[in-house]
Formats: C-alpha cells, structure tokens, sequence
C-alpha cells in the first residue's frame, strides 16, 4: 500500500510504461531494504526487527509509587543457537525521572514448535525519582550474524511511566503485623517457660516430701512383721511360715538384688555369706530360712512360741542395733 | 510336724547313719570326688542306673569297685568292645555231652553292681541287651527267664574325647539312666593327696559297711520320704520348662529340640528323695531337687541344631531353667 502510494508520488503520467515499471520495481526494492534495517517505524508498541531476529521491551508496571520499583526488561529473541548472533553489551538505557538501582542479564536457550530459540534478556530495576511521568528512552542492541558477518542493530521504542506518591504506609503496616506476631509468640513461650517451671516445681515439691517420708525397706518389712504378729493365731504354721520367707526374701532381694524367688535356701545362705551383713544377722536369716523350709516342706506345724522366736530373728535382721 | 512325717523323719534318720560311715570308708580310698561318690549312693537309694562321663583317670571304676566292697555286694566290671556279644552279657545255653540237654551259663550282667566301661564301644545289640537288663530287671536265656539280684545298679561310663568307632547311645536309651554324671578333674589340693596316698605302694582295704539286704530296706525308706505337693508342682515346672520355655518366660524354644520325658519327672522326686535321705531329712526340699537336678536333665534334653551352632549345651538350658523357675 505504502510503496504503491511513494510510486504514484514519483512516477508522472508522462513517464513510458518502461520507465513506470523501473521505478516500481526501485520503490519496492528500497522498501524492502527499509524493512530489513528495521527502520520501517510502524506503530510505537512494534519492535524493530528482522527476520529471525526480535527485540523487545516492556516493564513489570506501567504506574507505580515513588517508593517502589518497576523493571524493565528488554529481550533479544533469535533462531538458532547462541552463537548464531554475537550481540555487544547493552547500554542501560537513558531515563527521565526514573532511577536505575539495579540491572541483570541472562541467556536462555529453548526449544519452541521443535525450533531452537534463544532468548537474552537484560533487566533493569528503576524507581521513581519523583512523582508524575518517567520516560524511558530508547535501548539500541548491536548485533553481528556470526555466519554471515553481517553488523546491524535493532532499538526500542521509548517508555513512558507514571511515578504515583509513595505508599510506603503498607510495608510498615506488614512489619508492625510480623513485630506482634513475633512479640506475641516470644511472650507465649515465655509464658509457657514459666508455667511448666512451676508446675515441675509444685510436682516435684510433694515428691520429694513423700521421698522424705517414705519408710525404708527395713521399715516397710517391720511392719509386715508387726501385722503377721498381730495376726499369729489366725494363721496356720504354712501361712506364717510362708510370710516369714517372703519377708526374709524381700530383704535379699531388694537390700543385695538376690534373685532369691529362684534360689533354694542353701543358695541364699551361700550368697549371704558372701554379703557385707553382720555376723548375726547372718545367722538370723539362715536359721529363719531353715525353720521356714522345715515348716513348710517338712508339714511341721510350729507352736506360737516357735513362730515368735522366727519374728524375733527377723527382726533382728531388720534391726540389727535392736 | 505331722505325726507320719515325724515317724518317717525317725525312719531316716534311723536307717541313713550309713551313710556317713560308708562315705568315711569310701574315703580312705577314694581322694575328693564326694559329687561321684554322692551321686552313686543316690542311685543306689533310688534305684536308678548311672551314665558316667569323665576323660580317663578320674577314679570312676576305683570309686565304683570301693562302693561295691563297701556293701559287700557282687561287682562285675565288663569292658565293652566292638566286638563283645550279648551272649557275652548275658549269658548264654551251653550244650552238655554227658546228658544231651542244655545248661545255663549265666553272663557277667548277674550281680549287683555292674560297671559298663565305655559303653558307647560296644554295638548296638550289646547295648540294647544291657539296656533291656536294666529296664526289666531279669534277663531271658533260651526258654528260661532270671530275675536279677536286688540291688542291682549299672554305672556305665563313656569317654566323653575319643568318639572314633563308638556307638553313641541312642537317645531313648540314655533316657534309661537315672543320672548321668559329668566328672571333673580333682581341684589341687586333691591331686597333692592322690600323689601322697598312691605312691608308697600301700594298698587301701575297704571294711563292709552294709548289706545288700540293708540297701533294700534303705530304699523302702526313700520311697517313705515325704514330698510335699509344692516341692512336686515345682519339679512339674521345672519339666515342663523344659517342653514349653514360652510358657515360663524363657526364651529357649529355638534352642530346645525335645524337652525333657515324664522320667524326669519320676526321677526328680525319687533322686530328690534320695537326697535328702543322704541329708538324714525325712522330707524333700526344693533344694534337693536343684541338687540333683542337673544329673537327672542333662541327657534328657535335646539341643537344635541351632543350639549347637551356638554352642550352647543341654546344661546351659537346665541351668537357665532352675535359675528362672520360683522356688516355692
């Protein structure tokens, strides 16, 4: 359309049809020459390009506060691989009341609709200098064709942004929100701290009284003696002698860690003798084991008074100082 | 004590002062080995056949022979060998030319007190014709049958080291055997009295203690001993334990391939009476069943083979049991 309205403005109607068609073949050719220097300027949102080479530019936001950033971020897309294009390093592009605080690039290379693409990209973080519009100027990239050799570039539109008021308002609003969560959360587990503290302490308080309190063996034993004398004339001479053993053995037991429910009485008298007991506990113990074994194995039924002495040698046992 | 037991606790006392005089007389040949000689009078009070294993030289036959003087019994000793007969044994019919019929000669096994030396050297039939003597106390020769003399008590030994060209006892037939001993080297001061006692060429004579006839009342007496049901429930654990470790907490079934047979049963109470009639009790305790307990278990428990992987041995299970088993 464009060539054809350029040919009517050179071509006069007095020209040879000869000639007519030369200069249309010339127009066409310049416009296709145009074309593949990207200088066809068409539309301000089109990137120049060629034909397997792109570049474009957009940003993250088009208005944002002055206290905020925006990125811009400009992509060079060809076929092929890396290599097919040497590109110079880009030249951060020039700004109008914008501030460029920080800038990256990368190379990605991919594959799309079974062709490899490659993608450069160069981002620059800006932020608002001042409130109302920001401009970005245009982004020159010159490349070289590794192939052909061939040096051309390519150029960005400018950009223009809106740089609204600062609203930093919200961020201190977030980190007042984090300050309270992280004050609440340090006071509960302070709180908690302290509850088990004095819970552990009012547990283990009555504890240790008990502890304090409570009988030692010698004395848990004696009572036991104490109640099978209470109770002597109801028991019969198996029954007593039975509780008698089980005393004796709870003593070796508990006081020397005997296995004395599994040994036999001449077993507990041998680890007796080998125990740190005086003499006449000894003694005791091995003459209550025997009377016991003889009661209870021998059928021997004991007088009261008999039983009574067996009583006495436990508690000597028990109470070795009387 | 109840009058019964008071009257049997007389008996005892009454009919085992033996005891301790025929030990004393054992003695003055015999240097340490009080658990052999124990062991054998337990046997000869309960009735029960001994298998003794001990390496060679540790007295077995000198302390068998002393016993046998001591109660003037008659002793035989046969050495068994691969190629003894049970005719050798037992005995056998002899053919008399003069009258054209049949006469008994009777074998070694007709005395009181037989000592099988080395039994495992002998061949199975020689082993079963001895072994059958000992279980029926009689012995048929031909068409006639004899009941052997009372007592009658066989201590074979076996050689626990040389097993080459032996004929290890089946185990049914070591079930036989009351006891079986496992004899151990004197300690120090017993080898220091051997060496003093046996080499100024002096010879040892044993006085007769007892007679047979006494033996058998004895053994009426042992038979009178009283056991208690608690004593009895605590033998029945104890086998039982045996069978089903599970079951009392012992964690040996992998280790046990057969438990022990209700002869251990029988031979616990009666070697436990036995005991305590040597103690001059007139009652058994759980103590006298520990005592014998090992004796009357060690070969009547079959190890896995996972056991002998192991290691670990019949007597490492009996001792695992007694130590887990409450006494009563």
């Amino acid at each position: 359309m464009l060539t054809k309205m350029v040919s009517q403005f050179i071509i006069s109607p007095e020209m040879p049809a000869s000639s007519k068609k030369a200069v249309s073949v010339w127009v066409f050719a310049l416009f296709l020459l145009l074309v593949a220097n990207g200088q066809t300027g068409s539309g301000e949102e089109e990137i120049p390009q060629e034909a397997n080479i792109e570049l474009g530019a957009s940003v993250e936001r088009e208005q944002f506060p002055q206290d905020e950033t925006s990125t811009l971020t400009i992509t060079l897309k060809w076929l092929g691989s890396q290599d097919a294009f040497e590109v110079d390093p880009l030249s951060p592009p020039r700004v109008d009341n914008l501030r460029i605080v920080s800038s990256s690039s990368s190379v990605e290379t991919r594959m799309e609709a079974g062709e490899q693409i490659t993608l450069r990209q160069y981002k620059f973080v800006l932020k608002g200098e001042s409130e109302g519009v920001g401009t970005i100027g245009r982004v020159q990239a010159n490349y070289r064709q590794t192939q052909t050799g061939e040096s051309s570039f390519l150029e960005t539109q400018p950009i223009q942004l809106e740089v609204t008021p600062p609203v930093a308002r919200r961020e201190f609003k977030f980190g007042l929100f984090f300050l309270i969560i992280i004050t609440a959360g340090a006071l509960g587990i302070l709180g908690l701290t302290v509850y088990r503290l004095i819970v552990s302490k009012r547990e283990r308080l009555p504890a240790s009284a008990v502890e304090a309190l409570a009988p030692t063996l010698e004395e848990r034993l004696l009572q036991q003696v104490r109640e099978v004398e209470s109770g002597l004339e109801n028991l019969t001479s198996e029954e007593f002698h039975s509780r008698a053993r089980s005393i004796a053995l709870d003593f070796l037991q508990e006081k020397y860690e005997l296995a004395a429910r599994s040994s036999t009485t001449a077993d507990l008298v041998a680890e007796i003798e080998q125990k740190e007991l005086p003499q006449k506990s000894q003694e005791s113990l091995k003459k209550t084991l025997l009377a016991c074994d003889e009661a209870r194995f021998g059928s021997r039924e004991s007088s009261q008074q008999e039983k009574k002495e067996v009583l006495s040698l436990l508690r000597e046992v028990l109470e070795p100082e009387g | 004590m109840n009058q019964d037991i008071k009257v049997i606790q007389e008996k005892v006392e009454r009919e085992s002062v033996f005891v301790k005089q025929l030990t004393d007389e054992i003695g003055k040949v015999i240097v340490g080995q009080n658990y052999l000689v124990e062991r054998l009078l337990v046997g000869l009070l309960a009735d029960g056949h001994i298998l003794i294993e001990g390496v060679p030289g540790l007295a077995k036959t000198l302390s068998v022979k002393t016993l046998s003087d001591a109660i003037q019994t008659k002793f035989q000793r046969i050495q068994f060998t691969p190629d003894l007969l049970p005719a050798d044994l037992i005995g056998t019919l002899i053919y008399s030319p003069q009258d054209g019929g049949f006469t008994t000669k009777k074998g070694p096994i007709f005395a009181n007190i037989i000592l099988a030396d080395e039994i495992n050297r002998a061949p199975a039939k020689v082993q079963s014709a001895l072994l059958e003597a000992m279980q029926e106390r009689q012995v048929t020769i031909g068409e006639n049958t004899f009941k052997l003399d009372q007592p009658f008590l066989v201590l074979a030994t076996q050689n626990p080291i040389e097993q080459e060209g032996t004929y290890p006892l089946p185990e049914a037939q070591v079930d036989r055997f009351m006891l079986k001993l496992s004899i151990t080297y004197p300690d120090r001061g017993e080898e220091m009295e051997i060496q003093n006692r046996m080499t100024i060429g002096k010879t040892y004579e044993v006085s007769r203690i007892i007679s047979p006839e006494d033996i058998v009342k004895a053994r009426r007496v042992v038979h009178e001993v009283y056991i208690d049901q608690k004593v009895k429930e605590y033998i029945v654990n104890i086998v039982m334990a045996t069978r089903n470790p599970g079951d009392y907490g012992l964690e040996l079934k992998d280790l046990i391939a057969y438990g022990a047979s209700p002869r251990a049963t029988i031979y616990l109470n009666l070697a436990g009476k036995a005991h305590a009639f040597l103690r001059g009790r007139g009652y058994v305790t759980p103590e006298d069943v520990k005592s014998i307990g090992m004796d009357v278990l060690r070969h009547r428990i079959i190890v896995t083979y996972e056991a002998e992987a192991e290691e670990v041995t019949s007597e490492h299970i009996v001792k695992q049991v007694f130590d887990h088993i409450e006494v009563p």
